[in-house]
């Protein structure tokens, strides 16, 4: 933990917090502070989006209930951003309802005011580390597909028996080719995809859809 | 015959001299002469008579006092008859026995009570109806006091009346007077009375009294009013709880700020990260909204507590700035602006706050509503105040979609309601409200721009229709 200051590391997670209240916004991001913790405050929906970069790790506490934009409507947008940053709603009393449907769409936790502030750090440090590892998946999504668009499309279809488990012999007869010629197109691949491992291979189709 | 006597019957001396009384008489067999001699007759045995007859003249028949004396003269024992007119007094005779008879009839039936009681208390004259009113006889009360049928409560007052009416400051004017008194049935009734001093006059010589066994309808009253309180505390009770979630929501906000300042504290202190600095103001900025908390819970405080019935001249844009923090906070969550346009300048209008209070509430509440999550128009809400019409009156304005086609006059009706989890007694309490200040409440809309609720409260306020 280190205490903030102006100059970050890109690569250091920011506490996004977004709430109409000052009050609750300007304390919520003096608390995240106190551990070391960098914040980024907004009192709407839009001023978030205007600013807010997907390859910023990171997450977001959220108001359920704000004017304009409300909560459930911003994490839709996020949503069809294809946005992994996780989100954690800070909901009222009587708000069940807005809560479940928060939570079915894919929010990482909400947090009932009035809170033990300890529960709040607690969860950030949880969201965090969630958006660590979906941010991984997301960079590990991009390169896949990025390496799977350099194959030709013979070595396409090599990578599809591979996949299926298949030895060099049986795509050579399943491909009416000799075993040679599907070694060479095994070393084109894994040299394109920079893995020697056939489940790693399987890991970069699935994760691309196929 | 004198020439009275020609005056008074029509005739000339030479038509009478002879004739019997028959052609001076009216023909009913009773005014016969053979009648007339039987009076003579008496006359001349047993002395003077006076008696009643009627005469006539042309075709007019009059009554006439008659007087015989018999006189002793040269010519043997004759009669001297004289008679005069007595139409008048007898006429006037008459009338007064109608008007007896009349006055009679009225006290008689009279559904009041009616009574003439001297200084002491004792009844000297009841009317009859006193038999419906108290169940007791005439008999039963003349002659006694009333004092020791008075409810010992009351009695004093009674007493000092009757004993106090000497005073210069009775004059001849009606007191009015509320007492109990027991019916024959053992029950204590409630009576109003008017009392007038008429000792002086010789044909009364005592106190008149009217009074009115008012029983039921004090009964009736104290029903009305208990109703009414309940149905204001159920409105009350309903505001308060359209402003719960709100009110939750509200205060929610300073506690968590708190609790979030408090925490930052903690953990700088315990990681040694933070400077002294910095604790200090994250606790100096816990005490304020410690307090803000505290000011909302103050405003919604003087709402719910002051169960002050009393009516107060007050100014109507003060009742406006009382409630505006509650229609705010209502206002925020739905967000929906308001803007205010008040007047400072206003007649004083005479009303219980509190009432005036929850119709601004309810009013403003609708207004908000109005503009529900599926409105997309504009969100405003504007409340104004200004003299109009020898008062004052308070206009509440929203930009929603307007009544859409609703009666005006059917949202006042009880229980008429177009929310989904309205009780249709909010618009229909205020109208009685407002009516019981003998004020007006009313409704515009006009097409495209909203609806508008009007308020007029009189500065001089007509008695109320009903106790509140």
């Amino acid at each position: 933990m280190q205490p903030p200051s102006p100059t970050q590391d890109p690569r250091e997670p920011v506490v996004y917090v977004v709430d109409d209240d000052d009050s609750v916004r300007e304390s919520l991001v003096w608390l995240v502070e106190s551990v070391g913790r960098r914040a980024l405050a907004f009192r709407g929906a839009q001023e978030f989006l205007n600013a807010y970069d997907p390859a910023q790790p990171g997450c977001l506490i959220l108001d359920i209930r704000m004017p304009v934009i409300g909560g459930l409507d911003l994490q839709e947008r996020l949503r069809q951003l294809d946005c992994p940053l996780p989100i954690i709603f800070i909901t009222g009393h009587g708000d069940v309802p807005m809560s479940v449907r928060a939570m079915k769409k894919g929010a990482f936790d909400f947090i009932q005011k009035p809170y033990n502030y300890q529960d709040m750090l607690d969860t950030i440090e949880a969201a965090l580390r969630a958006g660590a590892e979906a941010l991984e998946r997301a960079r590990q999504r991009i390169e896949a597909k990025e390496r799977l668009a350099t194959l030709t499309p013979r070595e396409h279809a090599v990578l599809a028996k591979l996949v299926e488990g298949k030895s060099s012999k049986i795509i050579a007869f399943e491909l009416g080719i000799s075993a040679k010629t599907v070694e060479i197109y095994r070393t084109n691949i894994r040299e394109k995809l920079a893995t020697d491992s056939v489940a790693q291979m399987v890991r970069m189709v699935l994760s691309t859809g196929g | 015959m004198n020439r009275q006597a020609c005056e008074l019957t029509g005739r000339a001396r030479e038509e009478l001299r002879g004739r019997t009384v028959d052609v001076i008489s009216a023909p009913a067999a009773e005014y016969h002469a053979h009648a007339a001699l039987s009076r003579i007759r008496s006359a001349l045995t047993q002395g003077p008579q006076t008696f009643e007859w009627r005469l006539r003249r042309q075709e007019r028949e009059f009554p006439v006092e008659v007087r015989l004396r018999p006189i002793d003269g040269p010519g043997g024992r004759r009669v001297l008859a004289t008679f005069r007119d007595v139409s008048d007094r007898q006429a006037a005779e008459r009338r007064l026995v109608e008007r007896e008879r009349y006055y009679r009839t009225l006290i008689e039936n009279a559904v009041d009570g009616i009574a003439i009681v001297s200084d002491d208390g004792r009844v000297r004259y009841i009317g009859p109806s006193i038999t419906s009113v108290l169940g007791f006889t005439e008999r039963q009360v003349l002659g006694r006091s009333v004092l020791p049928f008075l409810h010992p409560s009351d009695a004093g007052e009674v007493r000092a009346l009757l004993r106090g009416a000497g005073d210069v400051s009775w004059g001849g004017e009606v007191r009015r007077l509320s007492y109990r008194i027991l019916h024959r049935d053992g029950g204590w009734r409630h009576h109003d009375a008017f009392v007038k001093d008429l000792r002086h006059d010789p044909a009364i010589g005592g106190f008149l009294v009217n009074f009115r066994d008012v029983t039921d309808l004090l009964r009736a009253e104290n029903a009305a009013r208990t109703q009414e309180r309940q149905v204001e505390h159920l409105a009350r009770l309903s505001t308060l709880g359209e402003l719960a979630a709100s009110l939750a929501h509200e205060l929610n906000q300073p506690i968590a700020a708190v609790a979030n300042y408090i925490g930052g504290s903690v953990e700088r202190l315990s990681n040694r990260q933070g400077t002294l600095a910095s604790v200090l103001h994250g606790l100096d900025r816990a005490q304020a909204e410690a307090l803000r908390a505290g000011r909302i819970i103050a405003g919604l405080r003087s709402f719910t507590r002051r169960g002050n019935h009393q009516r107060e001249e007050t100014n109507l844009t003060h009742l406006v700035t009382d409630v505006a923090q509650l229609i705010e906070l209502k206002a925020e969550m739905a967000a929906v602006d308001v803007t205010y346009d008040l007047r400072h300048d206003l007649p004083p209008v005479a009303c219980h706050r509190v009432l005036i209070e929850q119709v601004i509430l309810n009013i403003a509440f609708n207004g908000i509503e109005a503009m529900d999550t599926d409105w997309h128009g504009d969100r405003r809400l504007t409340l104004s105040t200004a003299p109009a019409g020898g008062g004052a009156r308070l206009s509440i304005a929203d930009t929603g979609p307007g009544l859409g086609g609703i009666n005006p006059d059917r949202l006042f009706e009880a229980f008429y309601t177009t929310k989904k989890h309205g009780l249709g007694i909010g618009l229909s309490l205020c109208r009685s409200i407002i009516d019981s200040h003998g004020g007006h409440v009313w409704v515009t809309a006009p097409a495209g721009q909203g609806t508008v609720f009007h308020v007029l409260l009189p500065s001089q306020p007509a008695a109320a229709a009903h106790p509140v």
